[in-house]
């Protein structure tokens, strides 16, 4: 190898070369490769290298669960959803702080692009507190203190026209929507989206929110001529607008005794209990088109509302990329069934009165922000 | 085509009307050595072949380039992958390069930052102590990392 050798200079390797290479990485690999050079850190700790990572198509399809250990400590395991029938467990952790005081309440309440949202409540005190937390790169945002209620609405998603995470909280005067409280991981405030814009109805207690499609659904309800209507409530993180859509046409009039919107593939479910012990679960086939709503199943439930702190069996936690619902069954035996052929799989886990399931990816977010703003461990 | 930069230079002569009377075309590439190139002709040949044995069945095609990938790997030293992955991105040859890139990932995959920084030929430029700053922060994925 003569002269010719000196033009290919190795530190000269491109950098959509090195990236197409570190991509392909197990995240631990990755963080080490921060360390190889300056090049090399600048280059990962960047959010374009974070957003290529995160649409890198070999990530391997997780599922999130969060589960309760005997001591009544939240913890959580990620399992490998394609991996059936065993659906074996890729990993699980704990929350790693001791949580500040004893009498605060700890829990994961919403997931995206591998980024958690914790919430902490303190009885005692009536104070909740968040953080957004990466268990993938050991990384955690304290969000800035702000009063909301313990039983808000919280939204969590995010704004691929801005590549920032926003968390949203809804805020209700007199049972009704008045406005809602904005965090942006940009910019690290709260800011507050004012009652002007904010449609009159009023949102359900603690319902888990659904995002997807670049916005948070939930169902709401108004009251016209003395008769209650229900909607799905849609606001848009990007451009931060209010939307509705329709429910199924058989129920938008009725009473729902208690509904929830879920995501569902690239669209969203409502899953709703009628007066007769029955849960239904409606898919949106077709998302934003009301005719094509379509109901997938329908299951008796059994309430023990005589026993104190009770909850319905079988409960719905969530649904599966391919479309199966995952549902709590007695004893907190967790299944997955498929709606057409309603096949159930065990899947071997047991949950809890708070157990939910999101598709999880491990991914490399928060690994950009500065060290003054984040807390490592 | 594969090679896409040499598509280029026969649509350029094509644009300039230059009527070659030879059969054969000389086309510089002053980047690419000759080892390299010449195994990114026969893994170009060897795709295009599978491809067309299998015509229709894609999963056939995948898994038998997977195996000659598997052979081919074996003949190559982990040191000249980068020159490959030079040449592949210089003639722009997507297959090649996303292969290439999969075969380094692997090679350097659990390895220690001394291993990586000597694979690539790189050196550390970082300040007295920023080093050890990191490794600190990140100690926990050192944690299982293969011997060198």
């Amino acid at each position: 190898m003569s002269d010719n050798n000196e033009l290919i200079q190795w530190e000269l390797l491109p950098s959509e070369i090195v990236t197409n290479i570190l991509v392909r990485l197990p995240i631990k690999s990755i963080i080490i490769c921060t360390c190889v050079s300056k090049a090399w850190k600048s280059l990962i700790q960047n959010p374009t290298f974070i957003s290529t990572h995160l649409r890198y198509s070999h990530n391997k399809n997780l599922l999130f669960f969060n589960l309760c250990s005997e001591n009544q400590k939240e913890f959580y395991a990620l399992h490998n959803e394609d991996d059936e029938p065993d659906f074996t467990q890729h990993t699980s952790f704990d929350y790693p702080f001791l949580v500040p005081d004893p009498d605060a309440i700890f829990r994961v309440v919403g997931t995206c692009n591998g980024l958690l949202l914790c919430l902490s409540n303190n009885l005692t005190e009536g104070t909740s507190r968040l953080c957004l937390w990466n268990p993938s790169v050991r990384k955690l945002v304290n969000l800035p203190l702000t009063n909301f209620s313990s039983d808000a609405c919280i939204g969590f998603g995010f704004d691929p026209r801005t590549n920032d995470y926003k968390v949203v909280i809804v805020v209700n005067l007199m049972d009704r929507l008045h406005h809602l409280r904005i965090y942006s991981l940009s910019t690290g405030e709260w800011r507050m989206l004012r009652v002007g814009l904010a449609p009159i109805c009023a949102l359900c207690h603690h319902e888990p929110h659904a995002f997807i499609n670049g916005a948070l659904h939930w169902v709401a309800s108004r009251v016209t001529d003395n008769k209650s209507l229900y909607f799905i409530l849609v606001f848009d993180l990007g451009d931060e607008v209010f939307r509705e859509i329709l429910p199924p046409e058989p129920i938008g009039h009725t009473g729902m005794m208690s509904a929830f919107v879920s995501v569902y593939k690239d669209s969203i479910a409502l899953i709703q209990k009628d007066y007769n012990g029955f849960l239904h679960i409606w898919v949106m086939k077709k998302y934003g088109v009301v005719s094509s709503w379509t109901k997938v199943l329908s299951l008796t439930i059994s309430n023990q509302s005589y026993i104190f702190d009770s909850e319905d069996i079988p409960r719905v936690i969530g649904f599966r990329r391919n479309g199966e619902v995952v549902l709590k069954l007695d004893g907190g035996k967790l299944v997955s069934q498929d709606p057409e052929s309603e096949e159930i799989k065990d899947l071997r886990i047991i949950g809890n009165k708070n157990t939910f399931v999101d598709p999880y990816v491990e991914s490399l977010v928060l690994l950009d922000k500065a060290a003054n703003r984040v807390v490592t461990y | 085509m594969k090679f896409c930069a040499v598509k280029q230079y026969f649509d350029d002569e094509n644009n300039n009307n230059i009527t070659s009377g030879a059969s054969t075309t000389m086309i510089p590439l002053p980047n690419v050595e000759s080892h390299p190139l010449a195994i990114l002709i026969t893994y170009c040949k060897k795709h295009l072949k599978i491809k067309a044995n299998n015509a229709d069945n894609k999963k056939e095609t995948e898994k038998e380039m997977e195996q000659y990938e598997q052979e081919l790997l074996k003949k190559v030293m982990p040191q000249e992958l980068t020159e490959l992955i030079l040449a592949a991105n210089y003639l722009n040859f997507k297959e090649a390069l996303d292969f290439f890139c999969r075969a380094v990932a692997s090679a350097i995959q659990n390895k220690s930052i001394e291993f990586v920084r000597k694979f690539f030929g790189l050196e550390s430029d970082f300040e007295l102590g920023e080093e050890e700053k990191l490794r600190e922060e990140f100690a926990w994925s050192f944690e299982g990392v293969d011997e060198d």
